[in-house]
């Protein structure tokens, strides 16, 4: 497995589709904490907040995220390095996992910018403002504004954003079953996406029914995995990394469960 | 007792209802080069998916160096190179990316074998150029490449030379030969380009609509071609007993029909059948016979409206 990481490692950071998702991500972190500054300096309309949202984290990695997820798994469908792992007597749960592990890798990078900026944002001690549509890194950059961090605090931020980041990847980990299974970036995309809006929703809807709340809260989608920030608890944050490695490890299990016994062209 | 590198026992391949493999039973030793001949939809893709693990047999059983069973097999296929349908390529990567990548992938730790390989097809020189812009024939070579990483003991190549230029073609056949004789590598190629397969394997098994019709080595399948005249009579011992007596030959084969077929005088018919005719044998049939590669397969595969 080590070997199909290394391999794939190599390969993406040779791919100029590598390049470009880490830039837009890098200019979406820019734009995102530009907006919310300006929104909370009142130098422009608070109803911009839905345009501000459109370069926030948790809809910018839903596409990237998804969009790597789809030229590392259907693309090596593509160009067959799927197959050749296959005939190389490669098992099919270690392609997987291999796969898995790299999209992390891949995430933690599209992630990076967002984290960075965030925490040179709060570092500065500026005042940021998203309204009600800050969550993840933007809801830790709205909510977080305007307070010093201390040197304690800053460690806290470090664990704080590892652990959006694990519930991001666990939130994308969808998209390594649907991949295996769809072998086509569009439909992967777009089922993903619509996923991601769907579970936006049905997040809303957990606020109005405490018994589907605690239901979803085991999802990486719902209860407060995505709200995490530096008043956050330790158990909480615990919560957070469980429920979404436990989701992960199913993903995986699903995806070994179309792939094992699939034929692959 | 010979030692199989790859054995299949009544494979079989269904797809809703139809089959593209029946019953193929096929033994492949060690060190011999063999041909996969058929025509499209034949099953010889079928058989080699099923070989290298990438399909599943529906019924019937694979044995590769000696072991059967899904995690043996898995396991020796590391022993395997393959190159079914289309090279595999990352078409944004050079060739000598595109193989440390694939190296990589399968744990081969020597990092000579890329540029070795390379220079072993021809694409030494590639340098930076990405394997998108490649001509096909440098794809082919490319994938041949890719699968001769780790020094595979068995190598399943579908149309190795397709694209390849006449010259490409014969470096191609040359490398397939030096394989097989220097490393006593198993190779089993696929090919249309009969006149071809000819000239590079060892052995041919000849498959049609998912059965495999025929397995012979060249040696038999040279006999088989050769220009003879073909005679038919009731008493095929007293017709060689006669063809060494008064034609003064034993280039001759009594085949199992009870059908003999004859390597000398094969332009002189009007003087055997009198010969014959003197001795008292009535003969039924008496042509010329003999086959390109081509008729023999057709021939094999059932006549002409296959062809």
């Amino acid at each position: 497995m080590l070997n199909l990481i290394q391999a794939d490692l190599f390969k993406w950071r040779k791919a100029l589709a590598a390049k470009m998702l880490l830039a837009v991500s890098a200019a979406c972190a820019a734009v995102m904490t530009l907006l919310a500054a300006l929104i909370s300096q009142g130098r422009i309309e608070d109803s911009l907040t839905g345009i501000g949202f459109m370069f926030s984290d948790i809809n910018v990695i839903s596409i990237l995220g998804a969009v790597a997820a789809s030229l590392l798994i259907c693309g090596d469908f593509d160009n067959k390095s799927i197959q050749d792992a296959v005939t190389g007597g490669i098992g099919k749960l270690s392609i997987i996992a291999g796969k898995t592990g790299v999209l992390l890798f891949i995430l933690a990078g599209l992630l990076l910018p967002y984290a960075l900026v965030t925490g040179i944002a709060l570092g500065m001690g500026g005042e940021f403002n998203m309204g009600a549509v800050s969550i993840g890194f933007l809801n830790l950059l709205t909510s977080e504004s305007g307070s010093a961090i201390s040197a304690a605090e800053t460690w806290k931020l470090v664990a704080v954003a590892l652990t959006l980041f694990i519930v991001y990847a666990a939130q994308l980990s969808i998209c390594v079953p649907l991949a295996f299974w769809l072998k086509k970036p569009v439909f992967v995309i777009a089922i993903y996406y619509g996923l991601s809006i769907l579970t936006g929703q049905l997040l809303a809807m957990s606020q109005s029914s405490p018994a589907f709340d605690r239901i979803f809260s085991f999802t990486p989608y719902g209860g407060a995995h995505v709200f995490t920030a530096l008043d956050t608890e330790t158990g909480d944050m615990a919560k957070s990394i469980a429920v979404s490695l436990v989701f992960i490890a199913l993903m995986i299990a699903a995806a070994y469960g179309l792939f094992r016994k699939a034929e692959i062209k | 007792m010979k030692r199989y590198v790859a054995r299949t026992d009544n494979l079989t391949k269904s797809y809703r209802g139809g089959y593209a493999l029946r019953g193929v039973s096929i033994a492949l030793e060690a060190g011999k080069l063999y041909g996969l001949i058929g025509q499209n939809g034949a099953g010889k893709t079928t058989l080699m998916r099923l070989l290298s693990g990438l399909a599943f047999p529906t019924e019937g059983e694979i044995e590769l160096f000696g072991h059967r069973g899904e995690r043996a097999l898995q396991t020796e296929r590391k022993r395997m190179g393959c190159m079914i349908e289309h090279p595999g390529y990352v078409p944004y990567l050079s060739a000598k990316d595109n193989m440390r990548y694939h190296r990589m992938l399968r744990g081969v730790p020597n990092k000579e074998a890329e540029d070795e390989l390379l220079e072993l097809v021809g694409l030494a020189d590639a340098g930076r150029k990405k394997a998108k812009n490649f001509s096909l024939g440098m794809k082919q070579r490319l994938g041949i490449a890719i699968a001769l990483l780790g020094n595979p003991e068995l190598l399943i190549l579908d149309e190795p030379v397709n694209g390849l230029d006449p010259i490409g073609v014969v470096e191609i056949r040359q490398l397939l030969k030096k394989l097989c004789e220097e490393r006593n590598m198993t190779i089993l190629i696929s090919s249309h380009n009969l006149p071809e397969l000819y000239q590079t394997v060892t052995d041919y098994i000849i498959i049609h609509k998912g059965e495999v019709k025929q397995t012979l080595t060249l040696e038999q399948l040279d006999q088989n071609c050769k220009r003879h005249l073909l005679i038919r009579c009731g008493q095929p011992e007293k017709l060689a007993n006669v063809l060494e007596r008064e034609l003064m030959t034993t280039n001759f084969r009594v085949m199992p029909d009870r059908s003999v077929k004859l390597y000398d005088c094969v332009n002189e018919t009007e003087r055997v059948a009198k010969a014959l005719f003197d001795n008292g044998i009535v003969v039924e049939t008496i042509s010329v016979q003999g086959d390109t590669l081509e008729n023999y397969f057709i021939s094999v595969i059932g006549g002409e409206r296959h062809a």
